[in-house]
C-alpha cells in the first residue's frame, strides 16, 4: 500500500524557501516504511544558484550533491524517487534532508514522498528495497542513505571497492537496479578535467568494470537504469585516485519475479 | 485505502486549455487561478500541468504555488521561459497541494500561453 504525503517542512504542499545555510526540508522517522522522495528546485533569481543537498543520516550538515539551478528555469528535478527510512539500530537517528543555497542565493523546494511499506531486507517479497550498501554507519541495516565512495588507493586497492548491492540469492527473483552518481565538488575551472570525477562500477563480475566521469554541479547522474541481477551477484564501486569523500551513489532496487 | 480520481484543473472547462492572463499578482485577480486544490488537509491533489506557447517569441511564465486564490501576494515561486511553438511542455510533474491552496500563473503577454493539465485527487 502506498500513500502520498507532503514533505515534513512543507505546509499544505507549498514550496519551502531555502537560502544560504542548511534548511531542513524533510525528516524521516518511520522505521517500517520507506519514504520515496521526489524534490524539485525553483530558482526565482536572475542569477544561477549553486544548491547543496544533504540526503540521509551521515551528518546533520553535509554536502553530498551539488547542482547549479539556472535562473528562472522552472521546477528542476533534484531527487528522483530515492528511498529513506530510519534504522531500528540502537544508535539510529532520524534521517534528514537539508538544502543549502550557497553564496547568498535562495531557492524554493517543492516535492512529496510516497510512503511504502518496507519489507525485511532479506525477504523475497516483491517490492522496493534499498541498495544493500546504503547503511547507516555502525549499523547493519540498509536505510537508503547515499553511499560515499572511496578513492582507488594505489596502496590498498581492494579496500576502495565497496559493495554497493548484493542481489537476492536464488534464481526466482531479480533485483531491478537503479543507481545514480553525484559529487559534492564545484566546477574545477580550466583544469585538466574541469572538476569531473570518475566512478568505476563492477557489475556482477570482476571482469565487468565500466566507468563514467561525473561532472560537478549537476546533481544526480543516471548510472544504472533498471538493469537486473539475481543469484547473489554483487555490484561494487569506487572512485578515481584523490576523490575520497567526493562521490556518492544513490538508488534503490525493485525486487521482481524472475 | 486511498482512492484516486482524475479531475480537470478547476479553472478549465471540460479539460480545455486555460489562457494565461497578464494581470499583476498584486491585483488579486482570480483569473490568474489555474487550480484551487482540494479543501482540508486530509486529501491531496497531485497536479500535472503542461504549457504551450503560441506566440512567435519565447514567453516567460510566472507561477505562484500554494498561495491563496485572490491573494495580492506578489511573490513568484517559479519562473520558466516557454519556447515558441514547441508543443505542450511539462511544467508541473505531479507535485501535490491541498487545503484550498492555489496554483496561479501570469505572463506579461496575455492569452498566448495555453495551460493544459489534470489533477489526480487522492482521497484518504
Amino acid at each position: 500500500m502506498l500513500t502520498k504525503n507532503k514533505l515534513s517542512e512543507s505546509t499544505n504542499g507549498k514550496p519551502i524557501f531555502a537560502d544560504t545555510g542548511f534548511t531542513l526540508i524533510h525528516t524521516v522517522t518511520d522505521t517500517n516504511y520507506w519514504h520515496e522522495i521526489y524534490l524539485w528546485v525553483s530558482n526565482p533569481n536572475t542569477f544561477s544558484v549553486d544548491c547543496e543537498l544533504h540526503f540521509g543520516v551521515r551528518n546533520s550538515f553535509a554536502s553530498e550533491s551539488r547542482m547549479i539551478i539556472p535562473p528562472k528555469s522552472g521546477w528542476n528535478l533534484f531527487v528522483p524517487g530515492f528511498i529513506l527510512k530510519k534504522s531500528t539500530g540502537g544508535s539510529a537517528v532520524d534521517q534528514t534532508i537539508f538544502m543549502n543555497a550557497r553564496d547568498y542565493g535562495s531557492v524554493y523546494v517543492a516535492g512529496f514522498y510516497n510512503k511504502i511499506e518496507a519489507q525485511t531486507y532479506t525477504s523475497t517479497t516483491l517490492g522496493k528495497y534499498a541498495l544493500s550498501g546504503s547503511k547507516q554507519i555502525a549499523d547493519e541495516l540498509p536505510v537508503g542513505a547515499l553511499i560515499e565512495l572511496r578513492e582507488n588507493n594505489y596502496f590498498d586497492p581492494l579496500q576502495a571497492k565497496l559493495t554497493i548491492h548484493e542481489a537476492p540469492s536464488g534464481t526466482t527473483t531479480y533485483d531491478e537496479v537503479w543507481i545514480w552518481a553525484t559529487m559534492n565538488q564545484a566546477w574545477g575551472g580550466f583544469t585538466a578535467n574541469y572538476g569531473y570525477r570518475e566512478v568505476f562500477l563492477e557489475w556482477g563480475d570482476t571482469g565487468s568494470v565500466t566507468s563514467i566521469k561525473i561532472p560537478p554541479d549537476t546533481g544526480f547522474v543516471p548510472l544504472v537504469s533498471g538493469s537486473i541481477l539475481r543469484n547473489g551477484a554483487t555490484i561494487r564501486a569506487w572512485a578515481e585516485d584523490f576523490a575520497d569523500s567526493e562521490l556518492f551513489l544513490g538508488g534503490f532496487v525493485n525486487r521482481v519475479l524472475a | 485505502m486511498a482512492t484516486f480520481s482524475k479531475q480537470k484543473l478547476s479553472a478549465s472547462t471540460d479539460g480545455k486549455v486555460i489562457l494565461v492572463k497578464s494581470s499583476a499578482f498584486s491585483s488579486g485577480n482570480t483569473n490568474l487561478n489555474m487550480h484551487v486544490s482540494v479543501s482540508g488537509t486530509t486529501d491531496w491533489d497531485e497536479i500535472w500541468i503542461y504549457i504551450a506557447n503560441t506566440e512567435t517569441t519565447p514567453l516567460e511564465l510566472e507561477m505562484q504555488w500554494g498561495r491563496s486564490s485572490g491573494s495580492t501576494d506578489t511573490t513568484v515561486d517559479m519562473y520558466v521561459t516557454i519556447p515558441s511553438k514547441s508543443g505542450f511542455i511539462l511544467i508541473v510533474p505531479g507535485i501535490i497541494l491541498n487545503n484550498s491552496q492555489t496554483v496561479r500563473c501570469r505572463c506579461t503577454t496575455a492569452d498566448k500561453l495555453q495551460v493544459m493539465g489534470f489533477v489526480n485527487r487522492i482521497v484518504a
